[in-house]
């Protein structure tokens, strides 16, 4: 058991006890169980997975963020984090397609290459949402 | 002294006044009470970023350094970022801070001041005194998201790092509590990490994921956003809780003025009583 802190610029989004956790790295998913050894990494786009003390999962969305491991006290830091059941997957869709028409207008390198990283974040993104939806339905 | 029908008159239109102060009092608290608690979530966040970059900067062996804490041995171009409101009625809000940053541009020290507003009462100020400015954000809303803020934080970002700016600090309200608000200048850049957040952390054996440098950048990067997004913060929750305070000054002005009138019309009235009366006894 350890304690595991997810916060937002914009709000305290989780804090409490927990058994393990995974988190998206932009090279893979790490996994952290108590008594880890103490780590700083970067997270790239992808779903959190959080196991409660009584087994209990939750599933989260992050756009990315950084994570800090210290004796057993873990920080999130996240840019955007949503819950996974929530978002709507038709709208998942529209958002990433909307982002791909903006890639087709624009010719500067430098927002090709940000667009270029916000589209794979909305790819991500539209496909947990599908899988959750997915898995609601059977 | 004025005819009954006058003082009814004033007493009618003090009263609608004091509705509309009243109902604008309403909105403001309303409104208070969320940007408040925006600004006060927001808090936990920088604290933690904080205290990860100074775990990187001062507890790293070799020590890291960052071009954003690059200080400059001549500072000839200094930036300000000017936070006021968009509109009016909210107090010593917009004056107190206007006369500061007025200040600031009055030092004669050698350097040129460079200013960027958010919020429109600043913005005229400046133009009224003929200084020019370098970017306006007047369309903030009431209820800023991190990404409104970004645009702020990506030009200082980019103007210090080509040399365009030497320092950049905000000029801006701080929220004390919902009687106190103060204006502030706080330096933005270069960058200054706290050493005080370090007590109670230990040096400890890290494992980086990626580079060092890598992970630095983008957390300076992060903490660069999140400062100036949480001055927006507080300003916003400053404009919100000052014009609650004025609106609840003025309507209960107004209820002090609606209580002397009604005292005088009933003065006149009774004078006017006694003075018939008196008619019909002197006719009899």
């Amino acid at each position: 058991m350890f304690k595991l802190t997810i916060v937002t610029a914009e709000q305290a989004v989780y804090d409490g006890d927990i058994e393990m956790l995974v988190a998206p790295t932009p090279d893979g998913e790490i996994g952290i169980m108590t008594n880890h050894h103490p780590l700083v990494t970067k997270l790239g786009p992808g779903a959190i997975r959080v196991v409660k003390t009584d087994k209990s999962e939750e599933t989260l969305f992050t756009s990315g963020g950084f994570l800090e491991v210290n004796k057993n006290k873990v920080i999130l830091l996240a840019d955007v984090v949503e819950d996974i059941e929530k978002i709507q997957a038709e709208e998942a869709v529209e958002a990433r397609k909307k982002a791909q028409e903006k890639m087709k207008m624009t010719t500067n390198e430098v927002e090709r290459e940000k667009l270029d990283q916000e589209i794979r974040m909305l790819m991500m993104r539209e496909r947990l949402a599908q899988i959750s939806q997915f898995s609601k339905k059977k | 002294m004025a005819s009954l029908r006058d003082i009814k008159i004033r007493i009618k239109s003090v009263k609608s006044t004091q509705k509309i102060t009243k109902a604008m009092e309403m909105v403001a608290a309303s409104k208070m009470k969320r940007a408040q608690s925006q600004a006060l979530k927001g808090r936990p966040y920088l604290k933690k970023l904080t205290e990860i970059i100074a775990h990187l900067l001062y507890l790293q062996n070799p020590q890291l350094k960052h071009k954003l804490m690059e200080r400059r041995d001549k500072v000839k171009n200094v930036g300000y970022i000017f936070m006021t409101s968009n509109r009016g009625l909210c107090g010593s809000f917009n004056s107190s801070i206007i006369r500061k940053m007025l200040e600031i541009l009055a030092e004669k020290n050698h350097t040129k001041e460079i200013v960027i507003s958010v919020g429109r009462k600043g913005r005229q100020a400046m133009d009224r005194v003929g200084k020019n400015i370098l970017a306006d954000f007047e369309t903030m809303s009431d209820k800023p998201s991190f990404v409104d803020t970004l645009g702020i934080s990506k030009i200082i970002k980019d103007d210090f790092l080509s040399g365009k700016l030497d320092e950049v600090y905000v000029v801006y309200n701080h929220f004390y509590s919902t009687m106190t608000q103060k204006p502030e200048v706080v330096k933005l850049l270069p960058l200054e990490i706290d050493k005080d957040v370090l007590e109670g952390l230990h040096e400890s054996d890290y494992i980086f994921e990626q580079d060092k440098e890598v992970i630095l950048d983008q957390l300076m990067d992060r903490y660069l956003d999140t400062m100036v997004y949480q001055k927006v913060l507080e300003s916003v929750a400053s404009e919100h809780s000052a014009r609650m305070m004025s609106m609840r000054q003025a309507s209960d002005n107004a209820q002090e003025i609606v209580s002397h009138l009604t005292l005088h019309y009933n003065k006149a009235r009774q004078a006017k009583i006694t003075k018939e009366i008196l008619e019909v006894v002197a006719g009899s």
